[in-house]
């Protein structure tokens, strides 16, 4: 079984996720974040980066977490974390109105997935990526785009308004990156599609010990329609 | 510490960063939660913060270990509003949030259990609700496209001795918010969302947020 780091910072929402027996299963090493050093860091094969960590800590170390990428394991970094300046690829991160009403008001929230086919979709499902997100991500070229958004006006939503993808040229192994909180979310008992994605994730990252070769990368299909998912 | 630390309420954040949709502009400092510990006893006991209130979002690992020197502003007569889910409980009488198994707004309804003056003249239909579209939706409409939930989705566990409930949540009015003395102060605990966010100037909530300051401050 791989190894699973979880990276904390001692709020409610972390603890209650680290408590689950849901994600006990997958036995995660438990690290808090203002104590954290590199020997917890050292044998991962995946590390999940809570959402909302204190920023001034959580660049602090970086460097010691983003070795588990330079190792060739996995990182994944969730939402509503202050990432520009030490995560590698990333072009940029821009802001975006916070809808938590599009299920009682409209029906669709402009999220669309992307790279259909990819081993992503065997462990999330549309509801996973279909709840609100914080902000919109610029990956680098040659990363897997697999959800973005329809609305905001910040250009291509391919390129420039991404809400989750999969880098693998950034670094010899993979960073997945998204603007989505599961972790706030699922440990405030406030949103099933949170928790969807908190356990696909963990699922995808959790099983896959050995990444397989960062081969073709497919365009991300881009206005894609999908309406059978509402609610909250 | 800059000098706005020594405003009399206290806001205690992890950093300040994240987005905050709702928060509106309030008269209080907003301080990092290791500045404020970091900065030692002086700053805490010396008499010039009166109140603090700490986002839900604060290190509860970091608290408890600070619980002491907590404990004694509080027992000196400073005031503390906790939000969020207690989940280590960080001053005597916290205790742990225990979840309501909702299925709907009304299993997360609140209802005012004992008059507070922090919530007096409030419309606690729109506590339940919150809702991004453009006006001031009230009333039934308010109820058709409002989201509820970010208020509280559950309790705490045990209400201590001499604490009052002063909201509740659900159809057993489960304590979703109390207050409670502790030495010559109080302790005011919201299971849910950081409180001054539920104030918005076109509704009756406006005055939430004021009264809830003036209390931290000692003045209500």
């Amino acid at each position: 079984m791989p190894t699973l780091g979880f990276l904390h910072g001692g709020a409610f929402h972390q603890l209650a996720t680290l408590a689950d027996p849901a994600v006990r299963v997958w036995r995660p090493r438990e690290i808090y974040l203002p104590e954290a050093d590199a020997a917890d860091f050292e044998d991962l094969d995946t590390l999940i980066v809570s959402d909302r960590l204190h920023p001034g800590l959580l660049a602090r170390t970086a460097p010691l977490l983003l070795r588990v990428a330079e190792r060739g394991g996995t990182v994944v970094v969730l939402g509503e974390n202050d990432v520009e300046g030490w995560l590698p690829g990333m072009r940029a991160l821009r802001p975006a109105e916070t809808n938590f009403w599009w299920w009682r008001t409209g029906g669709d929230n402009g999220v669309r997935r992307a790279a259909e086919g990819h081993e992503a979709w065997d462990h999330l499902t549309e509801r996973a990526v279909r709840w609100h997100y914080h902000g919109l991500l610029e990956p680098p070229a040659g990363a897997t785009v697999l959800a973005c958004t329809d609305l905001e006006r910040e250009g291509d939503p391919a390129t420039r308004q991404v809400l989750l993808y999969e880098d693998r040229v950034s670094t010899p192994g993979r960073l997945i990156v998204t603007t989505m909180d599961p972790v706030h979310h699922h440990g405030s008992r406030f949103m099933p599609g949170a928790t969807q994605l908190l356990y696909g994730l963990l699922r995808w990252t959790g099983t896959n010990t050995r990444l397989p070769p960062a081969a073709a990368q497919q365009p991300p299909m881009r206005g894609r329609t999908d309406g059978s998912h509402g609610g909250g | 510490m800059t000098a706005a630390a020594t405003a009399p309420v206290q806001y205690v954040v992890m950093g300040g960063g994240g987005s905050s949709p709702m928060a509106p502009p309030a008269p209080y400092a907003t301080v990092d939660l290791y500045d404020l510990f970091a900065a030692g006893e002086d700053l805490l006991l010396g008499g010039e913060v009166k109140g603090l209130m700490f986002s839900l979002n604060c290190d509860q690992v970091f608290l408890e270990r600070q619980a002491p020197l907590l404990e004694r502003f509080v027992r000196s007569g400073g005031r503390v509003l906790v939000n969020g889910h207690v989940v280590r409980p960080f001053l005597p009488g916290l205790a742990p949030w225990r979840a309501v198994d909702h299925h709907g707004p009304s299993d997360l309804r609140v209802t005012p259990v004992t008059p507070h003056p922090v919530w007096e003249g409030v419309d606690f239909h729109e506590l339940l609700y919150r809702t991004g579209v453009p006006g001031t939706p009230t009333g039934e409409e308010l109820t058709r496209v409002g989201v509820a939930g970010f208020y509280g989705r559950g309790h705490h566990a045990r209400v201590p001795e001499g604490g009052t409930v002063v909201n509740g949540i659900g159809p057993y009015r489960l304590p979703l918010d109390i207050v409670y003395p502790l030495g010559d102060g109080q302790v005011m605990a919201h299971a849910g969302n950081d409180l001054h966010g539920f104030s918005d100037p076109d509704r009756t909530t406006r005055t939430l947020g004021p009264r809830l300051l003036a209390w931290l401050e000692g003045t209500l």
